[in-house]
């Protein structure tokens, strides 16, 4: 984690409990989510376990409110959409999920108040964890339009991340290509008034907080790139996304959730862009300590490469 | 000796009435800016959907002064984060607006804003901007209608005072 990733965690805690936490996170790239809960202290999720914060005391209803004053910048109306899908992204990348007390209208969630329950998960941008991925995506100096999946918390958008990178500056396998990022919840690139504090190469352009559906045709519209890379999609209007974008012959890199090939495959949607072949690669992720660690590689028929 | 002591008495009297019309002109000036930021806030708010450090930081560098510099200054403090509220930094950046010929009671509709926004949807952020934005013209209208008396008030005070002076030391 860069230092300021780190500051920018640190800045949405409440006051009390920032020189803990400080003490915590400063230099230890092993902690990969904080969990604020009211009435309990903090706990850190450090290489897969939970532990209490050393120096934490229980929060009380205050120190959550202060938190949600910090992670919204005082803005709590700038996130109305995102507290309502019960996640926002906070500057440096870090995803900051919510719960508490739903408020319906007809049937949907109008808003989320008396946030009890908030879990940060701290985005960490790891130099070539993708590298050795690369010789599988290429074929003959081409890129081939590539999904990666994994159970939630695998490092799908760290190793997204990378390729981006790494495909906009170009490798040994290929040369530099314009890269278009749609990127919805603001992980990948991590925009601070639509600058990107990730770095994702010298050959992208960001579109920041856009709906897939609707940002990925803004961006083959506008940005003319040769690749489209887009985060976490889903079933319905994304996956109708991705087969328009395909149709405009542009590589697509995404990045979607499912255990393994075969729960991936039982979604309707992904088994419907398996049957046109509209990806070259499927990469199943695996968490065994390294962030974005690959364990199987398929090609678009689903036969296995790796 | 004496006749430059009753000059100088004198001269500051002038100046003390004539000070208090130009205050009470720079007063409406400043509300009338006011309404303009209240204006700009809707639309940082309403249409760009902009979080408040970074509406404030545009306004800041849009707007003349005490107001570019009111919202500089807050600006630069909510992104410090230091920890504390909103309200706290609106008090604190206040500073801005000494000298402005804005006063207490104009200070303190303003500051309602300070520990107003933030809070709730776009539509409670709007609907408190409009209230302010009513409450502002209305002092707008009841100041412009008696400025003119007023400023001839204070500087025939002025000029009535400096006459006294000179008066009761001859």
């Amino acid at each position: 984690m860069k230092d300021y990733q780190m500051e920018e965690i640190l800045h949405v805690l409440p006051v009390r409990l920032r020189v803990s936490a400080e003490q915590e996170l400063r230099g230890n790239r092993q902690i990969q989510e904080i969990r604020l809960r009211c009435g309990k202290p903090v706990k850190l999720l450090e290489n897969g376990r939970e532990r209490m914060m050393q120096g934490s005391t229980v929060l009380t209803a205050g120190d959550m409110q202060e938190t949600m004053e910090f992670v919204s910048r005082f803005s709590m109306y700038a996130y109305e959409e995102e507290i309502r899908q019960g996640f926002l992204t906070i500057r440096g990348g870090h995803r900051v999920g919510i719960a508490g007390k739903a408020v319906l209208s007809q049937g949907q969630i109008r808003t989320i108040r008396n946030i009890s329950f908030i879990h940060i998960r701290i985005a960490c941008q790891y130099r070539d964890c993708a590298l050795g991925l690369l010789p599988y995506l290429y074929e003959n100096g081409r890129l081939r339009s590539t999904l990666i999946f994994s159970a939630p918390g695998q490092g799908k958008t760290t190793l997204m991340r990378d390729l981006i990178r790494l495909v906009s500056d170009g490798n040994a396998f290929g040369l530099p290509e314009t890269v278009a990022v749609v990127d919805e919840r603001g992980e990948l690139a991590a925009c601070d008034q639509g600058v990107p504090q990730n770095d994702l190469g010298a050959q992208t352009d960001v579109l920041d907080g856009c709906p897939k559906t609707l940002g990925m045709r803004l961006m083959l519209r506008s940005m003319a790139p040769s690749v489209l890379a887009v985060d976490e999609i889903a079933e319905g209007s994304d996956v109708d996304a991705v087969f328009k974008a395909a149709g405009c012959g542009c590589v697509l890199l995404a990045t979607a959730h499912g255990e393994s090939m075969d729960r991936l495959l039982e979604k309707e949607g992904f088994r419907r862009l398996k049957q046109a072949r509209v990806f070259d690669r499927y990469i199943q992720l695996e968490n065994e300590g390294a962030p974005g660690k690959w364990s199987h590689i398929y090609n678009g028929e689903g036969g296995k490469l790796l | 000796m004496r006749f430059v002591g009753i000059s100088i008495m004198a001269a500051a009297v002038l100046a003390l009435g004539f000070r208090y019309s130009l205050n009470a002109r720079k007063r409406i000036r400043n509300l009338r800016l006011m309404q303009t930021v209240l204006r700009m806030l809707k639309g940082e708010i309403g249409f760009s959907g902009r979080v408040l450090e970074e509406a404030f930081d545009d306004i800041s560098r849009r707007v003349e002064e005490p107001f570019s510099e009111f919202f500089a200054g807050i600006s630069r403090k909510m992104q410090n984060r230091k920890g504390d509220g909103l309200a706290q930094l609106w008090q604190e950046s206040e500073d801005a607006f000494q000298g402005s010929g804005l006063k207490k009671e104009d200070l303190e509709l303003f500051r309602k804003l300070g520990s107003e926004l933030g809070f709730l949807d776009v539509d409670m952020q709007l609907r408190t901007l409009e209230l302010l934005e009513v409450q502002v013209k209305e002092s707008v209208e009841h100041l412009e209608k008696n400025c003119e008396a007023s400023c001839r008030m204070y500087q025939s005070l002025g000029i009535l005072g400096a006459l006294t002076v000179i008066v009761v030391m001859l």
